[in-house]
């Protein structure tokens, strides 16, 4: 629980956050209809697209953490990314003109791998760190893959390589970005209407069962809709790491642990900092352009090592 | 009100793992399982609450709550008529110690008209007033299995004064009240 001295800190600065990070967007530009131009045909649309993945990154992320119990996984950690991009890439390949059913391609390899953890988990009886491990090797083994089916593919999927591997905003699909964010409303209402069912798994879901909670239709249904949000930032910009986990924990310092509240939290948080991490990847060694994926690892990761070491001390 | 028949529960091998004598139980009495460790008492309190573990034994049909067999209860309905509170809780989140006890009203979604009278009943009988907004995990053992008991007390007082209700509680240790 935060008091309230603390809420009105982190209020102000997202507010302060946000304003310096709209403003960056009109860094360098040139006067006149150019200037305009550039802005409204590509900063803009970047923009949206790196607010939209990080968004949705966030929820998948909250939801993944629910699913598992556990603060240390997100859809990269446990291979639903790699999944959903493998799916992806292989659809490409084989039906390059069809790519408006490349996100229900992405979803379905994104899920499939979620039900794999899941089932392995339970076989297992793995939890927390061990839970880790077996993400580790999904993704191992997914990437792999991955990289194998791009050495292989003609040349115009091999290009955009770096991409799925690395994950960029630079080349979203503009016809996909609204159908996308409408979608993306439409998880959250979700979200928010299920929120107490949300809370009520992490009492365990046994227990949850003598709520009156169906268990195995609401498992079903948060790997789906997991699934189906990462898919949708996947097929725009690749593989991004550690928003998904970096999000739903800043979120819970700044709202609490019930569902309600962390929903929109975790929003507007990854949102954040995704445009964060996109800005810095477009500035920081101007005139060259930094994937965006390498940006958040390279954020993400002395977090990750971080909240292992609270867990450790515990 | 509860009927479970004098048949033995058995694994899907048909392995027995309890041979139980016929039990009825009546409106207003309270029963307490005694037994030395591995006896089955949680094996057969786990049952009465109808939930069937997977992997061990398969839950008996001849089991009666009101005249139905357990596995034929809806999820809902039967949540509204029995609380079940086991041994050992998953529950890691700092979830404030008001949203635990409250997640005894998600059966009752929708009827709330009453939810704001009957929580303040219970915390001031749970002696959790003080407790209200701390987290969860900051709770010492007792005063969560406290506010674990409040919750399924919570699940059992939103329902019509008069349908029937079954308590099932497996702990070391009752915790004194006021």
């Amino acid at each position: 629980m935060a008091d309230g001295g603390r809420q009105w800190r982190w209020q102000l600065g997202f507010v302060v956050g946000a304003i310096a990070l709209f403003a960056l967007q009109f860094r360098d530009l040139p006067d006149g209809v150019l200037g305009q131009e550039i802005f409204w045909q590509l900063r803009l649309p970047r923009l949206l697209l790196a607010a939209f993945a990080g968004a949705t990154l966030a929820l998948a992320g909250l939801w993944l953490q629910t699913l598992f119990r556990t603060a240390l996984v997100e859809p990269g950690l446990l291979g639903v990314s790699s999944g959903s991009a493998l799916t992806a890439i292989i659809f490409l390949v084989l039906w390059p003109a069809a790519w408006v059913w490349m996100p229900v391609a992405a979803m379905v390899g994104g899920s499939l791998a979620l039900f794999m953890v899941l089932g392995l988990a339970r076989r297992f009886q793995l939890q927390g760190e061990a839970l880790l491990l077996l993400g580790i090797a999904l993704n191992a083994l997914l990437a792999a893959a991955m990289q194998m089916l791009l050495l292989i593919s003609p040349d115009q999927a091999l290009r955009a390589s770096s991409f799925w591997l690395m994950g960029s905003f630079a080349y979203g699909e503009a016809r996909l970005l609204i159908p996308s964010i409408v979608l993306l409303v439409v998880f959250t209402v979700w979200g928010m209407r299920r929120a107490s069912a949300f809370d009520l798994w992490l009492l365990g879901e046994r227990e949850a069962g003598h709520l009156g909670l169906p268990v195995a239709q609401f498992r079903r249904q948060i790997i789906w809709a997991s699934a189906g949000l990462v898919a949708l930032v996947v097929v725009q910009a690749g593989s991004i790491a550690f928003i998904g986990l970096m999000a739903p924990h800043m979120a819970s310092r700044w709202v609490g642990c019930s569902h309600r509240a962390l929903t929109p939290a975790v929003l507007l948080i990854g949102a954040l900092l995704a445009v964060f991490a996109d800005t810095l990847a477009q500035t920081l060694l101007s005139p060259l352009e930094i994937p965006v994926g390498i940006l958040t690892a390279l954020l993400g990761a002395p977090f990750f090592l971080a909240l292992l070491r609270l867990r450790w001390q515990r | 009100m509860m009927h479970i028949a004098a048949q033995p529960l058995c694994r899907p091998d048909s392995q027995v793992v309890l041979a139980l004598p016929e039990i009825h139980l009546q409106a207003g009495e309270c029963w307490l399982v005694l037994g030395p460790n591995g006896a089955g008492k949680s094996t057969f309190l786990r049952h009465a609450a109808g939930q069937s573990a997977a992997n061990s034994v398969a839950l008996a049909d001849q089991w009666l709550w009101q005249g139905k067999p357990l596995p034929k209860w809806h999820d809902n309905a039967w949540a509204q008529q029995r609380a079940y509170l086991p041994q050992q809780h998953q529950l890691r989140s700092a979830l404030s110690v008001e949203a635990v006890v409250r997640m005894g009203a998600f059966p009752w979604q929708g009827v709330h008209a009453r939810l704001a009278d009957t929580l303040a009943g219970i915390f001031e009988e749970w002696d959790l007033q003080q407790l209200r907004h701390r987290a969860w995990t900051t709770l010492s053992g007792g005063e969560q299995q406290r506010v674990q008991l409040a919750r399924t007390a919570l699940q059992l007082t939103l329902a019509e004064p008069d349908s029937p209700r079954l308590w099932i509680c497996l702990i070391k240790q009752w915790p004194s009240r006021r």
